[in-house]
């Protein structure tokens, strides 16, 4: 079957050697490389391939996936902007995952692993997928996808008994029933991960669940929507070798019943709704990841409960952690990897203080996402200089206070770019006049492994963006917000940027000449797309309808398919050809 | 007073020269707020000395020559009546836009004494300052009454701040409100609250559908500041954050930003759908449950927090809620 080929490019090693070789190659930048090389390490690394992600569905077709990598095994794909998760982008802008199921049913044989985030999935699609795949579906993951429902989730319960993980996390799902969990309990018995924890999904009953603990002797992660820990005691005992719990809550106002509660003794990572804090107490100090964010705790009760946890190293929780909550993380939790603080409707409000003790405490931290009401120069430069493991930065400037303390913040920024050499995603949301051109340069100029940004409301004029694209070597995806760049900035940075494919602005200066400025940056291989400034009426809590004013939003992508052919009304694709 | 040989005395002398050179180099408006409070004055004297009341009108003609003599236009009686009656005319007709000028309609002679209506100080203020006053119907009386030039160094402030927005400070009902648009340049003064909202709502809907704020490349408006386009840059910012999109409650607000009217409200910033469906979950159980309070002994005293005085705002508050929180979502 081999061939002995003479190519111009002789390497002088045989295929056979190779292929030992590539498959402990398996980051995908490495794989690029290699596929770069010649013709023939092209091919045996499309032979080989195991796992490919497409960032951005539109890149490509599934028939040029299925052409070149045939015997790919782990398959993940990504539609939507980012900005769906905000409710920015209208809910049929697109991202179906038709195509890829049609194609994983038709050639690729050897998936086993599938995962769609930001996509529009239907009923069909999952009864496709279960008939064609179900005997060998490892691992199916919707993440923040839409337009299904119970039924389609029946078809996967029903025929894929092969299933490891089924992980529905923040999609959106139309509920009928509970019976799709049913039939995962009567036909699974390998069950690892079962996740549908911020969905809707409410009709699942306890004694489905226990069924499945009981059947599932590897069952590790278990996520579910929110419902009573009363009713879970059954679950807990039969869940031997659980170690990942998020979904239950403590409802029901007589406590002592509680007491009877045990949960699994290998339990770790942990994410209860409203906590009943001498619940956890006992296995505090196991926990290495613990998700607050619906657990209605107040500061007292954060440092209550993070003082018991010596070995966390994610938490995620709101606002309402406060600065003194940060302080106590700081003096205990010394092995903190990742922290996401989520925005939090109360009075307490997280600063600059909590950040630079934080930054000073913890110096293992990796992830660094947070809502700050008040951010200051010094505070920025102390996470530069003591978080060296950084590699993703987040900040959100509340609107909170009426004046910041400190700002502009350039001379911060900059030193938290020079100080955090790993730094590979930053997102920066602030307010006009905090990051000035200055600042917006001094990104361009000091990131050169950033691969993804998130600039909201940032830089003053276009000079700012012309600064900024002279630099960022490595930015892959670029995402603005809020800013005043025009069109013809916009465009020539999308030029300048050496390696984006990937633009995303919403909120710019709009020049007189329709969409002249922005065709300055189509190419052969780019699409530009635009979704006008809308009017969504929406209800809120008290019933009233509400005008919501989006912006005008662009869209700019590589692409090797050419221009889509699935738009909505709302979005308009820019040709250059007419 | 009068010496015997009647001559002037001392005084006399020395008050005449005042009134022949002092006033030359004093503001022309005393110089007439003199003579008009000479002229006034001077009717009541009681008949004395007729020799005195002979002399006074002497000097009285030689200072109304005195004054042609100054070089001015020298508006005489008739005519600063009819100027004062056409701005009281046109001050009626204006309605809502007063110039500026305090005028105390108390006594006729003390009204006159407030006007500052002299010509050769409007022309100048004109010439000087083309840009400022806009050749529209509406502020014409400022042609005629440059006491609003008392208000322009005000203008020139307001041309130095920002467009498109009056630059209220505090609660002022009235204040200033300057309109740049197209290269003209308009300023009223004593502009009411609620119409500028009116106004801004109006050139809101007007940008969002173009998505832009006003056009600030023409250079006629860029002269008066030199950094008029770094906050023009910064203005046009302004109508696409007021229709910032945010899943949230109240979209019509302004979120100005350089008036910086911050403080509570973040709604510019698009919250995440999960935990928004969160907090609304949680405000709907709290409404349904309002009328019910109950009391539950917490694990751990409550700190004291501030009381929002609404239903689930307070987080330290929604952890009591929710473990009276019955309503299963299973």
């Amino acid at each position: 079957m081999e061939e002995r080929r003479t190519a111009p490019f002789n390497t002088g090693m045989p295929d056979a050697v190779l292929k030992c070789v590539l498959p402990y190659l398996d980051g995908p930048r490495d794989r690029a490389s290699i596929s770069l090389v010649c013709r023939r390490w092209y091919e045996l690394d499309s032979a080989s391939r195991k796992h490919i992600t497409i960032a951005f569905c539109y890149t490509t077709t599934a028939d040029r996936l299925g052409r070149r990598f045939p015997a790919v095994e782990s398959l993940k794909v990504k539609g939507k902007p980012r900005a769906a998760m905000y409710d920015l982008i209208p809910d049929d802008w697109g991202g179906y995952v038709r195509p890829w199921v049609q194609e994983v049913a038709a050639n690729l044989d050897r998936l086993r692993w599938l995962h769609f985030r930001r996509m529009i999935v239907r009923d069909s699609d999952l009864e496709v997928l279960a008939r064609s795949r179900g005997g060998v579906l490892r691992a199916l993951k919707l993440d923040k996808c839409s337009g299904f429902s119970t039924d389609g989730l029946f078809h996967i319960g029903s025929m894929c008994r092969e299933l490891r993980t089924l992980c529905l996390e923040e999609s959106s799902i139309v509920e009928l029933d509970g019976q799709w969990l049913h039939e995962i309990a009567m036909n699974n018995s390998i069950l690892e991960t079962l996740n549908f924890y911020r969905t809707d999904l409410v009709q699942v009953s306890f004694e489905d669940l226990e069924r499945i603990a009981r059947n599932c002797c590897n069952l590790t992660s278990v996520k579910i929507s929110n419902c009573e820990i009363l009713d879970l005691v059954g679950f807990f005992r039969a869940a031997a070798v659980l170690e990942e719990f998020c979904g239950g809550s403590f409802n029901n106002e007589q406590s002592d019943r509680y007491n009877a509660v045990t949960f699994p003794p290998k339990l770790c990572r942990l994410g209860l709704g409203s906590h009943r804090m001498p619940s956890v107490f006992p296995f505090a100090s196991l926990l290495n990841k613990l998700d607050l964010l619906y657990a209605l705790l107040d500061t007292e009760d954060h440092c209550l409960l993070i003082q018991r946890c010596p070995n966390l190293e994610i938490l995620e929780t709101r606002t309402v952690i406060g600065d003194r909550g940060l302080e106590v993380l700081a003096q205990s939790c010394k092995k903190l990897k990742r922290l996401r603080i989520e925005r939090g409707s109360g009075n307490v409000s997280v600063s600059h203080r909590g950040l630079t003790v934080l930054a000073q405490g913890c110096l293992a931290l990796e992830y660094l996402a947070v809502y700050v009401s008040d951010i200051t120069n010094a505070s920025l430069e102390s996470i530069g200089t003591y978080s060296k493991n950084l590699c993703d930065f987040r900040l959100a400037l509340l609107d909170r206070e009426e004046t910041i303390t400190d700002f502009p913040l350039d001379n911060g920024v900059r030193a938290l770019l020079r100080g955090c050499e790993k730094l590979r995603r930053l997102a920066l949301y602030l307010r006009p006049g905090v990051l000035t051109d200055v600042g917006l340069g001094y990104i361009g100029r000091y990131s050169p492994n950033v691969r993804w940004m998130f600039l909201g409301y940032v830089g003053s004029s276009d000079t700012g963006l012309f600064e900024f694209s002279k630099g960022c070597p490595s930015l892959q995806k670029l995402e603005m917000m809020g800013c005043c760049f025009s069109e013809r900035a916009l465009a020539h940075a999308a030029l300048q940027l050496p390696s984006l494919r990937y633009l995303w602005v919403q909120g710019y200066q709009t020049s007189s000449q329709s969409s002249d400025d922005l065709l300055a940056m189509a190419r052969p291989c780019r699409n530009i797309e635009l979704i006008p400034a809308r009017r969504v009426i929406t209800t809120d809590q008290v019933e009233e309808a509400v005008v919501l004013e989006h912006p005008a939003q662009i869209l700019a992508y590589c692409s090797l398919a050419g221009p889509r052919t699935d738009f909505p009304e709302t979005v308009i694709s820019l040709d250059p050809v007419l | 007073m009068i010496n015997k040989a009647g001559q002037l005395t001392a005084n006399q002398v020395q008050r005449t020269w005042c009134e022949r050179h002092l006033w030359k180099l004093a503001s022309p408006f005393l110089y007439f707020f003199w003579q008009i409070i000479f002229h006034s004055s001077s009717c009541k004297k009681p008949e004395g000395d007729f020799q005195t009341t002979n002399r006074r009108r002497r000097r009285r003609r030689t200072q109304g020559s005195n004054m042609s003599s100054l070089g001015q236009k020298s508006p005489d009686r008739a005519n600063f009546v009819n100027l004062l009656s056409q701005y009281l005319k046109e001050k009626r007709n204006l309605g809502d836009f007063s110039v500026g000028i305090a005028s105390k309609p108390d006594a006729k002679g003390q009204q006159a004494r407030t006007l500052n209506l002299l010509p050769h100080v409007a022309n100048s203020s004109e010439s000087s300052r083309p840009n400022l006053v806009a050749s529209t119907s509406n502020v014409k009386s400022s042609d005629f009454f440059p006491g609003s030039f008392g208000a322009s160094g005000s203008k020139e402030d307001t041309m130095n701040k920002t467009d498109l927005r009056k630059p209220v400070t505090g609660e002022t009902k009235n204040a200033q409100l300057t309109i740049f648009f197209n290269g003209q340049v308009v300023v009223y003064n004593d502009f009411p609250a609620d119409k500028v909202k009116e106004i801004m709502a109006l050139a809101n809907q007007g940008s969002s559908t173009a998505c832009s704020g006003v056009n600030v490349s023409d250079p006629a408006v860029e002269k008066p500041t030199s950094n008029f386009d770094k906050i023009a840059t910064n203005n046009t910012n302004i109508p696409n954050l007021n229709i910032a999109s945010t899943p949230a409650n109240n979209p019509a607000k302004d979120p100005s930003v350089e008036q910086r009217q911050y403080g509570g409200s973040d709604l510019r910033i698009a919250r995440r759908n999960s935990l928004h469906k969160f907090f609304e979950k949680r405000k709907d159980r709290a409404a349904a449950r309002a009328p019910y309070q109950l009391n539950y002994n917490r694990v751990s005293p409550p700190p004291p927090k501030p009381d929002e005085n609404r239903p689930t705002c307070d987080e330290g508050q929604s952890s009591k809620e929710a473990r009276r929180d019955i309503d299963l979502n299973l």
